[in-house]
């Protein structure tokens, strides 16, 4: 089972990860967008990073709602608005939980891509983070069975394909829609973020 | 009265928005009223948007009218969506959020709201900011305020509405039919039309004159999508401009207007014997007339075995359908407008989605050939249009026979000509595509089209070839016999239909001397370039491809100094792979048979463009990114290029060069990315010529300033001198009020020249001139005696410039350049050259 310690370490080490990426996103949003997704995304876990002391010991629904309540006012970019949903549905999703299986981090993913169809509008093939999150949560009720870290090993391999994948699609939403044809050939940078939100959980499990 | 809200991403757009506002609002309660978010509070990265300020904005203009959101894009629709999730769900209810741009709409509402209107009306209001912008620019025909009058727009749960009853003469025919689907076409939003239970995509031209709408019948129009009210909005104007024949005779059915029956060019028989067209290649040439029959073209070959070759043909030859469209249009447009605009409704004919897919999917899926495929869609077509219940659009089944035999003939046109003729004849012909100029059996002495114009493809191929050509020449065809005597010259665009022998005579004499100094200098073309006092020079040939290396050699090159690959994109519609560049730059080496190659890496930019690609708009597109540049930008592009050439180059004498380079540092980058291509292949055991020369264009002023540091790391130079002239003389080529200022006989020029050549010299590597300066036989003097190594240029001047050298000693040209580098004006160059000149004829 995860716990309520390993959600808070899973978010820092978030802000860790993101602070590391800063440039990897930015430069993957410089060739099909504004060049800011790895800026926002570590403005906004630093932020969330601030406000993890005040959350110890409250039950995971709470620590997910206020770090998407804090993304969603720190972030910027669109990504604020849709990062901050998918951990507000996950913490509504949640709440009063103090550890969890693999059951409700299959709960998490859903409610997290609800979240993203809900503000995006995004279908599969749009070349956005719904192109990680769909397949995984697929591959997330399938594997219900497993035990967090085995779950979430196949749960992370599954994203970084659909991460890869989005590199030969045409964006058809956000700014990165307006190049047409010339965003073909690159991974979508909001596909890379999520991806690497994930692989921060499977870490911080397999850290113990 | 309503609150407004504004959400930008940038703090500074929000307060230049409510400057702006504020000039035409003054009430303070109007002010009050409005509330502007934009940016974020983090200082480094400014630009943003944050749902909570939205919310908070929001909450505080809300009133018991509404708030109406106008917002610019990307997150802040989202932001503004996700601010609604945390409202009082009650004040929620009464919050719109609003699709117009976001300056003409704030200032619409800002405006509408401050006298008091609903927030229902304020939104429409801003919504139709757009259509008024469009309008004003001539995008809709009428500067009618949208949004107020006219059939009212419905909201329906699945998208708007509008019912319009249609009063056009003929119904929704062609022309108008034409205009509202290139409405149509312009946004985003799905636009379904609806008559009598009838649907058709609003977006297809043959969807909608299927419905063969008659005047007085009703359209259901449905429109969704996020600019479903711009859409209608724009549609509605073009229905009170009765889609553009409000002030116009409508055409009478059945008039014929397919293009066939209107002439572009020529005057026709003015003079009595005489039929006139547009003279496009010149030369005269006296013989038979041999008439094209033009029937119907019959697809014999069915079937193919590669899908993906007839794709790009199918695209190639609607590329063309479409450009030689445009260019019908643009000659017939400026005496007869409405006739024009038929090409618009043969445009949308070619361009139909339905048709190209259907067409695709025969290529893909029945493995036919995309002749065979495109006719069947196209003859099913005709069908279609041949069945509608109304004569005019029955009629229109012509024009589709039209396009089909135009994108036919640009497929297998070719083919179809006879492969040989009676004996040497001029061809006659109703209209040529490019393919069949080239396939015209070597008998032809000259070509007339009663169809065409000066800049089509046809004309400059037949100018390629030499022959003699003149087009639109009205009555041509009809007035023509087989096998009667004619007089074409290809100077004037004059055909003489019955000359006497007087006239005859006279041509002939013509004739002969040109053909005499063309046999002379085709017989002097393989001697070498060599003063009377022994400095030679190496002559070649700029190329297009490896197609025109076999008439390059045969005009006297000694190898090419320049190939341009430009070319090879263009005609593939993109980019061709790294294997199809490879076979081409290996056939071009391998023609040269050991002779020198100098290729050129892609040069896009300033004038020159690519389909897909480099779309960009630049302000100033020769100051932009090009040559180099555009490379350095795409370089996963320029890997594959190299890859290429450095496989093509284990096949022969290939030496790479980079086209505007202004720097060392640019010259090293460059050569990195070729040294990591070339390790790729090793590592790859793919062979190439690891000690391949790498040189690079001197057209940049910067590079000249540079040059001798340049020298120390190339192998060779070639200058440019059309580029060059400009950039140094400050002038654009493409801008006809200063291109007058360029020329490469300015002094400033010649001493960047003078400069180059002096730099490579002193570091022993060898210096060429590939511009347009290069062929110019008046400058031969300049070109010996500045020093050049080598001279490229077009094929068709090679012997003449041979010829001028051979008359030529060294020591002379070098005192004419001595001379012409102290002078102070182009002027005085020419008249150097003249004087110059004079005293070699004496």
């Amino acid at each position: 089972m995860i716990t309520e310690e390993q959600v808070l370490a899973w978010l820092e080490l978030s802000a860790t990860v993101m602070a590391e990426n800063k440039e990897f996103l930015t430069d993957l949003d410089a060739a099909i967008g504004d060049a800011d997704h790895g800026i926002n995304m570590n403005r906004g876990f630093s932020k969330v990073k601030d406000k993890l002391p005040e959350l110890a010991g409250k039950d995971i629904g709470t620590i997910l709602k206020t770090t998407g309540m804090t993304l969603m006012s720190s972030v910027g970019g669109a990504s604020g608005p849709l990062y901050g949903t998918v951990f507000m549905k996950a913490g509504q999703a949640l709440a009063g939980k103090t550890e969890l299986g693999s059951d409700d981090l299959c709960t998490l993913f859903q409610s997290g891509r609800d979240g993203i169809v809900q503000r995006g509008k995004a279908v599969a093939g749009d070349k956005t983070m719904f192109d990680v999150w769909a397949p995984v949560v697929e591959v997330a009720d399938a594997n219900r069975g497993l035990e967090p870290l085995a779950f979430l090993e196949m749960c992370v391999a599954t994203a970084e394909e659909a991460r890869d994948a989005t590199a030969p699609m045409q964006a058809r939403k956000g700014r990165a829609s307006y190049l047409g044809e010339r965003s073909i050939g690159h991974i979508d940078p909001g596909a890379a973020s999520s991806t690497l939100l994930l692989a921060a959980l499977r870490d911080t499990i397999k850290g113990g | 009265m309503i609150g407004i809200v504004i959400v930008s991403h940038s703090r500074e757009l929000a307060a230049g928005i409510q400057a702006l506002i504020e000039q035409m609002v003054s009430s303070p309660e109007a002010r009050e009223n409005i509330a502007y978010v934009g940016g974020l509070d983090d200082e480094s990265n400014p630009i943003g948007t944050d749902p909570m300020q939205v919310m908070e904005a929001i909450t505080r203009v809300a009133g018991e009218e509404g708030v109406l959101v106008l917002m610019d894009l990307g997150s802040a629709l989202l932001s503004a969506e996700t601010a609604l999730d945390f409202i009082d769900p009650e004040v929620a209810e009464n919050v719109r959020l609003c699709a117009a741009p976001i300056v003409e709409g704030a200032l619409a509402a800002a405006i509408q709201a401050s006298l008091g209107a609903d927030l229902e009306s304020v939104a429409r209001e801003a919504e139709g900011a757009l259509a008024m912008k469009r309008s004003q620019l001539g995008l809709n025909d009428e500067e009618a305020a949208p949004g107020v009058q006219g059939a009212p727009l419905k909201e329906e749960e699945d998208g708007l509405t509008l019912d319009l009853v249609i009063t056009n003469e003929n119904g929704l025919h062609a022309r108008p039919a034409a205009r509202f689907v290139g409405c149509a076409g312009k946004f985003q939003a799905e636009i379904q039309l609806e008559k009598a239970g009838k649907h058709a995509n609003a977006k297809s031209i043959n969807q909608v004159t299927g419905l063969a709408v008659k005047k007085g019948e009703t359209i259901h129009i449905i429109a969704t999508g996020s600019d479903a009210a711009e859409a209608l909005a724009a549609i509605r104007l073009l229905h009170e401009d009765q889609f553009g024949e409000k002030d116009v005779q409508p055409l009478q059915a059945p008039v014929q207007t397919s293009p066939t029956a209107v002439n572009a060019g020529g005057q026709g028989e003015s003079v009595e014997g005489i039929l006139s067209g547009i003279a496009v290649s010149p030369g005269i040439a006296i013989g038979e007339a041999f008439l094209l029959k033009s029937g119907p073209l019959v697809v014999k070959k069915e079937k193919s075995d590669s899908p993906e070759e007839e794709l790009r043909r199918l695209d190639v030859a609607l590329r063309e359908a479409v450009t030689a469209t445009e260019q019908e249009k643009a000659a017939v447009g400026k005496s007869n407008p409405q006739q024009a605009e038929i090409f618009d409704f043969h445009r949308l004919l070619l361009q139909d989605e339905e048709t190209l897919e259907a067409t695709k999917k025969r290529i893909r899926e029945e493995s036919k050939t995309a002749e065979a495929a495109w006719q069947s869609v196209t003859d099913a077509l005709v069908e279609r249009y041949r069945n509608i219940d109304d004569s005019y659009l029955r009629e229109r089944a012509a024009d589709v026979v039209d396009i089909q035999q135009k994108v036919l003939r640009g497929l297998i046109g070719g083919d179809l000509l006879p492969t040989e003729l009676p004996g040497p004849v001029i061809v006659i012909a109703k209209d040529l595509s490019p393919g069949e100029v080239v396939a015209l059996p070597p008998e032809t002495l000259g070509i007339c089209m009663e169809e065409g114009g000066v800049t089509s493809h046809a004309a400059i191929l037949a100018a390629a070839r030499g022959l003699p050509t003149i087009t639109a020449i009205r009555g041509l065809c009809a007035g023509v016999a087989d096998g009667q005597l004619l007089i074409l010259d290809g100077s004037t665009g004059q055909l003489h239909l019955h000359p006497d022998a007087a006239t005859t005579a006279q041509y002939r004499e013509r004739q002969l001397a040109a053909e005499q100094q063309v046999q002379r200098l085709r017989e002097s073309a393989q001697l070498p370039a060599i003063t009377r006092d022994d400095h030679s020079l190496r002559i070649s040939a700029n190329i297009g491809g490896p197609q025109d290396v076999a008439g390059a050699l045969a005009g006297g090159a000694e190898g090419v100094g320049l190939f341009r690959t430009e070319f090879l994109f263009q005609e593939s519609g993109g980019e061709p792979d790294e294997d199809s560049q490879c076979a081409s730059y290996r056939a071009a080496v391998e023609a040269l048979a050991g002779r020198p190659l100098i290729i050129r890496t892609l040069d896009i930019g300033g004038d020159k463009s690519l389909p897909g690609m480099s779309s960009t708009c630049e302000e100033n597109p020769f100051l932009g990114r090009r040559g180099i540049r555009f490379t350095f930008a795409h370089p996963e592009i320029f890997k594959r290029q190299l890859r290429a050439l450095l496989r093509a180059s284990h096949y022969g004498d290939l030496k790479i060069m980079f086209p505007m380079i202004g720097s060392p540092g640019e010259f090293r980058r460059a050569k990195a990315m070729l040294q990591e291509a070339m390790e790729e292949l090793q590592q790859e055991k793919i062979p190439c010529n690891a000690a391949i020369k790498v040189g690079l264009m001197i057209e940049v002023p910067s590079a000249v300033i540079l040059a001798d540091q340049l020298a120390a790391e190339a192998d060779f130079f070639s200058i440019g001198t059309n580029d060059l002239s400009q950039y140094i003389l400050a002038a654009d080529r493409g801008n006809a009020g200063v291109a007058g200022l360029i020329t490469p006989f300015h002094p400033a020029v010649l001493r960047a020249v003078d400069a180059t050549v002096k730099a490579a010299h002193e570091a022993n590597i060898h210096v060429g001139m590939c511009g347009a300066f290069a062929g110019m036989q008046e400058a031969a003097p300049l070109l010996v005696g500045l020093g050049l190594d080598e001279l490229s240029m077009n094929t068709p001047g090679i012997a003449g410039q041979k010829e001028a050298i051979r008359a030529l000693t060294l020591k002379d040209a070098q005192e004419c350049a001595g001379a012409a580098l102290r002078c102070s004006s182009a002027e005085e160059v020419q008249q150097l050259l003249q004087a110059f000149r004079g005293g070699l004829r004496n």
